[in-house]
């Protein structure tokens, strides 16, 4: 408001730029955020929809989302461990050099001489770590929720494509330093890929069509591992690898919202919502009516919303950000914390003529590891992609419509789950230690045909024992979510036991020890 | 000429996303094309083994950067690669047969599986006699198994 007298008086040129230069912070505080500060519901949910980083989020917030034994997070902590990645693996892009003769030693500059390389690398590679415990953990999460039930089966097969890049980008990655972990571990993941060989080898037809050959030879850019296998792991790790997860994570996020938000159940009641965050003037804002918002008519289908009042909602800023603000931090901590704890491994230079003994991959391929040792095609090629086939089709041969949201929804699920925990431990263990103890075919038959041993192995045993328990509990009990969760449990038992397993009691040329310490020296 | 019409409308309407399905599909067939390596870097190495005289009956010989332990007995001479044909870890002569440290295959002292998970025997390289009557190994070539050579007379 400017003062009646001097306004025949015209300000000066150079006082309107003073004036306006004085302002300046303001007025680009405005221009960039044309709301003012959210300080009320309004200002706050506008905070929200008129941010590109904050708009793939609603602008109010289910109540339930915020339950800790829901979720744990686990979605929030991967997606926090993978910005970490990107940051740190930018910066360690600075320093590297993909080629055989830079290799090694660009991660050794790092690691030794560049100020805070080893924190970069140490936090790098525990941040791979720590994402796959994560999104093998969401996974879970979203499983025995019952999560990925209609309509969010389409959002658990992007969940599947985002699972297989995480693993992807860890395979990629571990080449990079070129020590001996790197070479053999990329070795042996090659020939896997190359493993179809043995079935053509058996057909007879490896001249006409070497799929194995081409798998392996699309991957390395030759027959052994070399420059070229560099330069391609090189760009798939750091562009092509993370331009895919970054995209399919954008189409996971938007579906959350497109599927009617976070899966609930249709009940809550006060007790359930225990410990979130409230808001009293939801209770007066919204009418006690379970109506819907307006727009809610343009989407297909049922929708979770509609099932709750809007009464459980608080606002996102800040309740919401400062959940994932505070998960963030937390994987962010732990990290930092590992990396003072422990470092990143790096072995001596790759020795293509001498092979590390064992030659162990990272932890969350050692289970497959362990059913490679018994056979290479079977245990690298065929069991796993069963199993992500089977994982992604859950949703489609499961179409129960029960409730979702909470932990073991249906009746029974409970006691199929510990029942089937225990059916494949024991199975597991006694195939281990049978095998451990008596060897397998070709020590008693020593020409017994190789396909004979693809076909008939310990892996193979153990999947189709897992497969029959399931249609058994799918026939009793008539239930496919009862029959997909007793696969499933079978599925995660079994990795976590052939991974302790093959982590613990392998040492060297493969051969079971009861602890590391008791490997001979060579 | 109503259904002509209609006819010729839907024929347009369909070859033309068939077009445009079908070039994106060359196109994207070149593209794997493109990243399937056609160049395979590999050199095809051959060692210079000297005069067969060198290799009297008995001799067992470890070339342990060339990934080949050479042979010579009663029936001649053969060179055996290490390189395990389970998943390509390197093997190593034990003196009674070749041990792969990765998945522990146990191979015997001609190349033939003994336990493990390898799914077939050891490969077994060419040995050339050149005009000067020195002897070379071809690491490019592989003979059958057993094949072994008799280069005195
Ligand atoms: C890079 C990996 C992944 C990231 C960053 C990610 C991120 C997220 C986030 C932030 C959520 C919100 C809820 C929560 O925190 O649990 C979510 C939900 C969900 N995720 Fe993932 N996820 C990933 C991988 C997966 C995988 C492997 C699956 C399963 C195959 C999956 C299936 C789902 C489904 C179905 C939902 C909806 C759950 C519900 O509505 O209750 N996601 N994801
Ligand atoms: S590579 Fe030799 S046993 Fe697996």
């Amino acid at each position: 408001m400017s003062n009646q007298v001097e306004n025949d008086k015209k300000p000066s040129g150079l006082d309107t730029f003073l004036t306006n230069l004085k302002h300046l912070p303001q007025s680009f505080k405005d221009a960039a955020v044309r709301h003012g500060p959210p300080s009320s519901n309004r200002a706050a949910s506008q905070s929200v929809f008129s941010n590109l980083f904050l708009h793939i989020h609603s602008v109010r917030t289910h109540r339930y989302n915020f339950k800790k034994t829901f979720t744990a997070g686990l979605g929030i902590a991967s997606a926090a461990s993978f910005i970490i990645l990107v940051i740190t693996g930018i910066l360690l892009m600075i320093y590297y050099k993909p080629s055989l003769l830079e290799a090694y030693n660009s991660i050794k500059d790092i690691h030794f001489a560049v100020p805070g390389g080893r924190l970069m690398r140490n936090i790098h590679r525990w941040g791979a770590h720590i994402m796959v415990l994560a999104v093998f953990l969401h996974m879970i999460r979203v499983f025995m929720t019952g999560s990925y039930r209609h309509p969010r089966q389409f959002n658990w097969v992007v969940g599947m494509v985002l699972f297989a890049v995480t693993l992807g980008l860890s395979f990629t990655g571990y080449l990079l330093p070129w020590d001996q972990l790197a070479y053999w571990a990329t070795t042996i993941g090659a020939q896997i890929a190359g493993s179809p060989v043995e079935v053509t080898d058996a057909l007879g037809i490896t001249k006409i069509l070497d799929v194995g050959g081409m798998q392996m030879r699309l991957l390395l850019g030759a027959d052994v591992v070399g420059e070229e296998a560099l330069v391609r792991f090189y760009f798939l790790h750091c562009i092509l690898l993370p331009l895919i997860l970054t995209t399919f994570i954008g189409v996971h996020f938007w579906r959350i919202r497109k599927d009617g938000g976070m899966s609930r159940p249709s009940v809550i009641t006060e007790d359930m919502l225990l410990g979130t965050p409230v808001d009293e003037v939801a209770e007066m804002a919204f009418p006690t009516k379970n109506k819907t918002y307006g727009l809610m008519c343009l989407v297909k289908g049922d929708s979770n919303n509609v099932k709750n009042s809007p009464k459980q909602t608080v606002q996102s800023w800040p309740n919401l950000f400062n959940y994932e603000m505070a998960i963030f931090i937390l994987i962010l901590a732990i990290l930092i914390v590992l990396s003072f704890v422990s470092d990143a491994p790096l072995k001596e230079a790759a020795n293509p003529s001498v092979p590390e003994n064992p030659a162990k991959a990272p932890w969350y391929f050692l289970g497959l590891q362990e059913l490679v040792s018994y056979s290479a095609f079977m245990g690298g090629v065929a069991i796993p992609g069963l199993a992500v086939l089977g994982l992604m089709l859950i949703p489609f041969l499961d179409k129960t419509r029960n409730e979702s949201g909470i932990w073991f929804p249906d009746k029974g699920e409970k006691s199929v789950f510990k029942s089937s925990a225990i059916f494949s431990a024991i199975v597991i263990l006694v195939t281990l230690v049978f095998t451990v103890n008596f060897g397998w075919l070709r020590n008693w038959f020593p020409h017994i045909p190789q396909i004979i041993i693809v076909l008939v192995n310990p892996g193979t045993l153990l999947t189709s024992l897992f497969v029959w328990w399931s249609l058994r509990i799918l026939n009793k009990t008539g239930s496919t979510r009862l029959g997909a969760m007793a696969i499933f449990t079978c599925f995660i038992i079994g990795f976590v036991i052939l991974t302790y397993f093959a982590y613990q009691h392998r040492g060297p040329n493969w051969n079971f020890y009861w602890w590391p310490s008791l490997w001979p020296a060579h | 000429m109503e259904e002509k019409k209609n006819s010729r409308r839907s024929f347009i309407s369909k070859f033309a996303p068939a077009t445009f399905w079908g070039s994106l599909a060359v196109w994207g067939g070149s593209l794997l094309k493109f990243t399937m390596p056609t160049l395979l870097p590999q050199e095809t190495k051959k060692i210079k083994l000297g005069m067969p005289t060198d290799y009297p009956n008995g001799t067992i010989k470890v070339f342990e950067k060339d990934r080949v332990v050479l042979f010579s007995d009663s029936e001649g001479l053969f060179a055996i690669s290490t390189i395990c044909t389970h998943l390509g870890c390197v093997t190593k002569w034990t003196g009674k047969g070749f041990d792969c440290p990765c998945h522990g295959s146990k191979f015997d002292s001609l190349g033939e599986v003994v336990r493990g998970p390898a799914p077939k025997a050891l490969k077994w390289y060419k040995i050339d006699k050149l005009p000067s009557g020195q002897l070379s190994l071809n690491l490019g070539e592989s003979v059958d198994f057993g094949k072994k050579e008799q280069f005195y007379v």
